[in-house]
């Protein structure tokens, strides 16, 4: 079980990293940089190892490579998605990037392929330290079973409902919606925000 | 706050402003991700409504037995892993079985049976009644912590020395009995002792009509009573060191707990060869004074003290603050001695810290004490602890070597009294007395 976690959890982390560097590659400042040739060896070896040394390094301060990859992912999606900004300088140049709703999904994605690889790292751990206080093989795999199968449920459900909003977010907005709908659809997310802020703040801070 | 909690709302409340400060539709929208998984993480409770029935074989054991515990867990309603651990008392063994276990809580009420089996270190009531466990959510990843108590206590005895008869040879030892003393107390002997004036409560058989008559003549109207002389008893002093150097050991096993052992298996011996018996410790915090007496219920007072003596030696802070040395709380019972010709057991762990300690109480004690042979009633039990810390073959004969510098130093002292070098990792107490076996006559 140990090595199928890490593989997946390896799995996860390679798909991130993946889509977040399709993301930067996309971005017109980086093929600048990279002089438009972005799947030539040499641009891909730079910023790999430019990549890598910081792992190292943050490595080596830190001791956690999967979060500094997360970090890593995360920085490179977001010269992707704040280009789409309407307040930032240079948004001009947004019909160069990729569309804003594709760029939104491949965000989702990175985000939850580290969630999960995060999630998996830490049963990993669990798998180590468990023994360690007496616990019966057995029961941690069994554990682990079900709560791998608990949390993979529940993620795939929230990004559904949150890739949901989103298409329905961006259809409102781009595709000539009333400004009723529009108004409503703000009211229904902020009411909905709202609601989750003091259901969460009730629990946190009000339950004993 | 949780750890995972504050991160997910952080990284919430962080894509949500930046969203507003750039005009970012997608960080926006991504936001809602970390939102919407706590607030759908918090409507799924971990495991809770728990409740714990305990059960333990015995109330009342001695050092050195098993007993078996079992645990009825009960966990009604949430859903997650949840981890149980029933307290033990550092002094106990995990002997079989465990007393911690993690299980899966799914959407059914679970019932979960635990037992184990644990063995009782060292003397003394302990109390047996927490049960704790940890409720771990199933998304948001903290754990809650709670506890469970019944309402269970053991009372732990010392051990009684595994007496041995010898039969067919009788032996020569050198451990004394006490010379014999006329009590106060015990039963009455035909030995006429005096004619005194009756008090009440003395039983009216024993009043001297004929002197009682000759009194009312001489105009003395109370009663008079004959005194008989009192069935001999023997009396035994045990003075029980409860000072810093008795801690020497592990939780497990320590010199104190062997001592307690020891004044246990002597003071049962020698109550039931009808003696009077008393208890002292010195060194400690509190000294402990039990007064001479007889029978089962002497044995029952010592044994209350013994159990509670563990909490009264190590509570010292002070290693140097001023406590009574044994010759001084030696010299404050005098009152008790004359006339008895009482045994002194000194129970101690010899090392050079106490060496003059050790020689002066002999000294006084030999003034208060008949010679038995070459050695006036004084028996020092020395309990050697050096190998109850040796680990390896290097450490044993470490403690090999300081034990012989220990015989070395206490040299003189052996000539003084009957002294008995008890090594509770090699043998048992009978075994250490029975040693001082000299001959056969």
């Amino acid at each position: 079980m140990k090595h199928r976690l890490k593989a997946v959890s390896i799995f996860m982390l390679t798909f991130a990293y993946i889509i977040s560097y399709y993301l930067l590659c996309s971005t017109p400042p980086y093929q600048n940089i990279v002089k438009g040739e972005i799947l030539s060896t040499r641009s891909i070896i730079l910023t790999n190892l430019v990549t890598a040394s910081f792992v190292a390094f943050a490595y080596f301060h830190k001791k956690s490579i999967y979060k500094t990859i997360a970090i890593v992912c995360i920085l490179f999606s977001s010269f992707a998605v704040l280009p789409h900004s309407k307040f930032l300088i240079g948004s001009g140049e947004i019909e160069k990037f990729i569309p804003t709703e594709i760029t939104a999904v491949m965000m989702l994605g990175v985000i939850v392929f580290l969630m999960f690889a995060l999630r998996f790292k830490k049963f990993e751990e669990y798998l180590k330290e468990w023994p360690l206080e007496g616990v019966e093989e057995r029961e941690i795999h069994k554990i682990l079973k079900e709560k791998i199968k608990f949390y993979s449920v529940f993620n795939i459900l929230i990004s559904g409902v949150c890739l949901f909003l989103i298409a329905t977010g961006f259809k409102t907005f781009y595709e000539n919606a009333s400004a009723s709908f529009v108004v409503f659809t703000a009211f229904l997310g902020l009411a909905v925000i709202t609601g989750c802020i003091a259901f969460i703040s009730k629990s946190i801070f009000f339950t004993k | 706050m949780q750890r995972y909690i504050f991160i997910l709302s952080s990284v919430f409340l962080a894509l949500l402003i930046s969203g507003f400060l750039f005009a970012n539709n997608i960080l926006l929208m991504i936001s809602f991700i970390p939102l919407a998984f706590l607030a759908v993480g918090y409507f799924i409770e971990g495991p809770k409504d728990i409740t714990i029935k305990k059960n333990i074989s015995k109330k009342r054991a001695t050092v050195g037995e098993i007993l078996d515990v079992e645990l009825e867990v009960s966990i009604q309603s949430g859903i997650g892993p949840i981890q149980i651990s029933d307290f033990i008392p550092q002094h106990f063994e995990l002997v079989e079985g465990s007393n911690f276990y993690t299980v899966w809580k799914g959407k059914k009420p679970r019932k979960l049976n635990i037992s184990y089996k644990i063995k009782c270190t060292t003397s003394g009531i302990y109390l047996l009644n927490e049960t704790r466990w940890k409720s771990g959510h199933v998304i948001c990843n903290y754990w809650k912590n709670g506890s469970f108590k019944n309402d269970i206590s053991i009372e732990i005895t010392p051990r009684l020395l595994e007496l041995k008869k010898v039969r067919g040879v009788s032996v020569t030892s050198k451990i004394p009995m006490p010379q014999g003393a006329l009590a106060s107390m015990g039963m009455t002997t035909n030995d006429f002792k005096e004619i005194r004036s009756y008090y009440p409560g003395d039983p009216f058989k024993s009043i001297n009509w004929k002197a009682t008559s000759r009194n009312l003549v001489r105009g003395e109207i109370w009663p008079v009573v004959n005194e008989f002389e009192k069935e001999g008893k023997k009396t035994v002093w045990i003075f029980l060191d409860t000072s810093k150097i008795m801690g020497y050991g592990t939780n497990i096993k320590n010199v104190m707990e062997y001592s307690i052992e020891a004044v246990n298996g002597l003071g049962d011996y020698y109550l039931k060869q009808n003696c009077n018996l008393a208890l002292v410790t010195y060194g400690g915090e509190h000294e402990v004074f039990v007064p001479p007496g007889t029978g089962k219920q002497q044995y029952f007072k010592i044994l209350k003290e013994l159990i509670n003596i563990k909490n009264n030696y190590y509570r010292l802070d002070d290693f140097y603050k001023a406590v009574k040395s044994l010759d001084d709380v030696v010299y404050s019972y005098k009152s008790y001695f004359p006339g008895l010709r009482p045994m002194f057991i000194i129970i101690t762990r010899f090392c050079n810290n106490n060496f003059y300690e050790i020689q002066s109480a002999v000294e006084t004690m030999s003034r208060y004490t008949s010679r038995n042979g070459l050695f006036p009633s004084i028996m020092v039990l020395n309990i050697v602890g050096y190998e109850l810390m040796a680990e390896n073959e290097s450490e044993r004969i470490a403690s090999s070597i300081l034990q012989s510098m220990n015989v070395i130093i206490s040299k003189d002292l052996r000539k003084q009294c009957i002294w008995i070098d008890w090594n509770p990792v090699k043998e048992s107490l009978t075994g250490a007395l029975l040693k001082q076996v000299v001959g056969y006559t």
